[in-house]
């Protein structure tokens, strides 16, 4: 099987409210995808309908070839795939070594050596309550007991968030080595740093809806910013062509936010008599930002 | 695991329980001698306005008598819902409220194995409460002379344990019907402890209010034998906390977190 996890126009209504909508997801097996998308936009909702602890409105989904709303196959998901909440409290009243101890009796594959590798370095105290860890402790150990699963499949919302900046390296390196042993990594992040730095596929949803859908590389190879200095008067429509995301016009000076097709907009730029026409390449977080807009 | 998990997460309730259980019986016992003697002069007395009820005889002869009265039919039955109520409450409803249920549901159980785990050990920790008088009033009854028989505190415990299942079936219900982290052990209360308190008192003026009355069918007979056992209230009892314990397990699957 090639693809790990597969949605199909899946959503979810709160009320009024479509929190998700339509969504079509594929993730492919071995990949690191990240998932992007602003506060609200239904990262958490999608993330939590995939773990069978919401149910669809619409649509379906599968992971590992198993449904996500079958409680019977839902839970035969959760012993193979791994997820870290975005609210990673855990059990307060146990210690490092009871919640280890407890996590570690569901799972046949637990990975004793990275347990003891990662307990030795994210330096956790085995016999400290929970609840006296601190916010960073208690993220690194959501994330060990997660990692330490032997799972084939990651599922991680906000994984670094709380994380200091050593502590976030190595998390990103752990995740990086969980997809070099085959494992597949899906995760939600607001770092873009750390998405360009370890993701190899973007998938961006705005307002519940998938909004892009690309490998890194194409994005970062494709992705440009046009900027062409027009004396004549043009309008938008003018580059209503394929691949131009946005198109701002101040005065004389037109930019273009394209995604692919950049040779087309430069000729039309030129036929248009402009002066002069600039290419630059642009990062994730502006590619971020101008998709967000562009769906709003 | 799901069993430990339920029993580390209850175990101070159980352990603070369990010393409440323990201070009552030997309060009641210790009062003995101090009781009696009062209650024997007011026997003695010959003023017709005095207020004499119809058990007081029997509690100053019979020292059995006196401990189920006090015991098994009054305060520690009071106190032994009041425990069962707060060892019972809990559930993946109070987990989204401290924020711990994404993770207990990232694990492989089902919903109704978390339910399972967590309502056995309160049915367990519930009848060891109610046990524990069984083997505290024997020991404490020698140090003011006098003696009673383990096999009636068994007994009645277990009577107690099995008629109050019921308490436990209810709030684990409530539980998952009302949010926040201890909105649902206030609700349970004064939904299950007003009612109760309140029947119980109507029951000991209206008699036939005694048959719903299910402090007095946890009480039992104040000398238990097997002919006294309420077998049809006991499986009345038993299918309404099935019947409450298979609504908890609908509600569990059905709420989205």
């Amino acid at each position: 099987m090639d693809t790990v996890l597969e949605t199909d126009k899946l959503s979810k209504r709160f009320g009024d409210f479509e929190a998700v909508s339509g969504l079509n997801l594929r993730v492919r097996k071995g990949s690191i995808c990240a998932f992007l998308g602003q506060n609200g936009a239904g990262k958490t909702t999608t993330l939590r309908m995939l773990l069978g602890m919401m149910r669809p409105s619409q649509g379906s989904g599968h992971i590992l070839g198993l449904r996500i709303d079958d409680e019977a196959e839902s839970v035969r998901i959760r012993e193979r795939a791994a997820f870290v909440a975005e609210d990673k409290r855990l059990y307060d009243y146990m210690t490092v070594r009871q919640i280890l101890r407890f996590t570690k009796s569901f799972f046949p594959g637990w990975r004793t050596d990275r347990e003891s590798d990662l307990l030795r370095r994210l330096d956790l105290p085995l016999g400290c309550k929970i609840r006296k860890l601190s916010k960073g402790m208690r993220t690194k150990l959501a994330l060990l007991l997660a990692f330490a699963r032997g799972s084939e499949f990651f599922i991680l919302d906000e994984p670094t968030e709380g994380l200091d900046p050593v502590a976030t390296e190595m998390v990103l390196q752990i995740v990086v080595s969980l997809a070099a042993e085959g494992a597949t990594v899906f995760f939600s992040s607001h770092q873009i740093a750390e998405v360009e730095q370890i993701a190899d596929h973007i998938l961006m949803i705005h307002k519940g809806k998938l909004v892009l859908d690309s490998p890194l590389d194409r994005i970062k190879d494709e992705y440009r910013q046009v900027q062409a200095v027009i004396h004549c008067p043009v309008q938008n429509c003018d580059f209503e062509l394929d691949g131009v995301e946005r198109v701002y016009i101040d005065g004389s000076t037109v930019s273009m936010i394209v995604s692919h097709n950049v040779d087309a907009v430069m000729d039309r730029a030129y036929k248009m008599n402009a002066v002069s026409v600039e290419v630059a390449p642009l990062t994730l977080k502006e590619i971020f930002l101008e998709t967000v807009k562009a769906s709003r | 695991m799901l069993l430990y998990k339920a029993w580390v997460e209850s175990r101070w309730r159980f352990i603070c329980g369990a010393v409440a259980v323990t201070a009552l019986s030997i309060l009641f016992v210790r009062l003995h001698p101090i009781l009696i003697p009062q209650w024997r002069a007011g026997l003695a007395l010959q003023d017709p306005h005095a207020i004499k009820p119809r058990w007081l005889p029997l509690g100053v002869s019979d020292y059995r008598f006196y401990i189920w009265h006090f015991l098994f039919d009054f305060r520690l039955q009071n106190l032994w819902v009041l425990l069962a109520i707060v060892l019972s409450f809990g559930g993946l409803l109070r987990e989204h409220a401290n924020g711990t249920v994404a993770f207990s549901l990232s694990l492989p159980v089902t919903r109704n194995r978390w339910l399972i785990s967590r309502v056995l050990i309160a049915f367990l920790e519930t009848t060891v409460l109610a046990w524990i008088p069984a083997f505290v009033v024997p020991i404490a009854s020698v140090s003011v002379g006098q003696s009673y028989p383990i096999g009636q505190g068994f007994a009645h415990g277990l009577l107690m344990a099995v008629v109050g299942s019921v308490f436990v079936g209810v709030a684990a219900f409530l539980s998952l019907i009302l949010r926040g982290e201890y909105t649902p052990l206030v609700v349970t209360l004064a939904m299950l402890a007003v009612p109760y308190l309140v029947l119980q008192e109507w029951a000991r003026r209206v008699s036939w209010a005694r048959k719903i009355d299910i402090a007095h069918v946890m009480a039992g007979a104040w000398l238990l034998t097997w002919r006294d056992v309420p077998w049809l209230t006991i499986v009345m009892v038993c299918l309404l906390t099935v019947l409450f314990l298979g609504l908890a397990a609908r509600q569990g699957r059905r709420l989205e977190f």
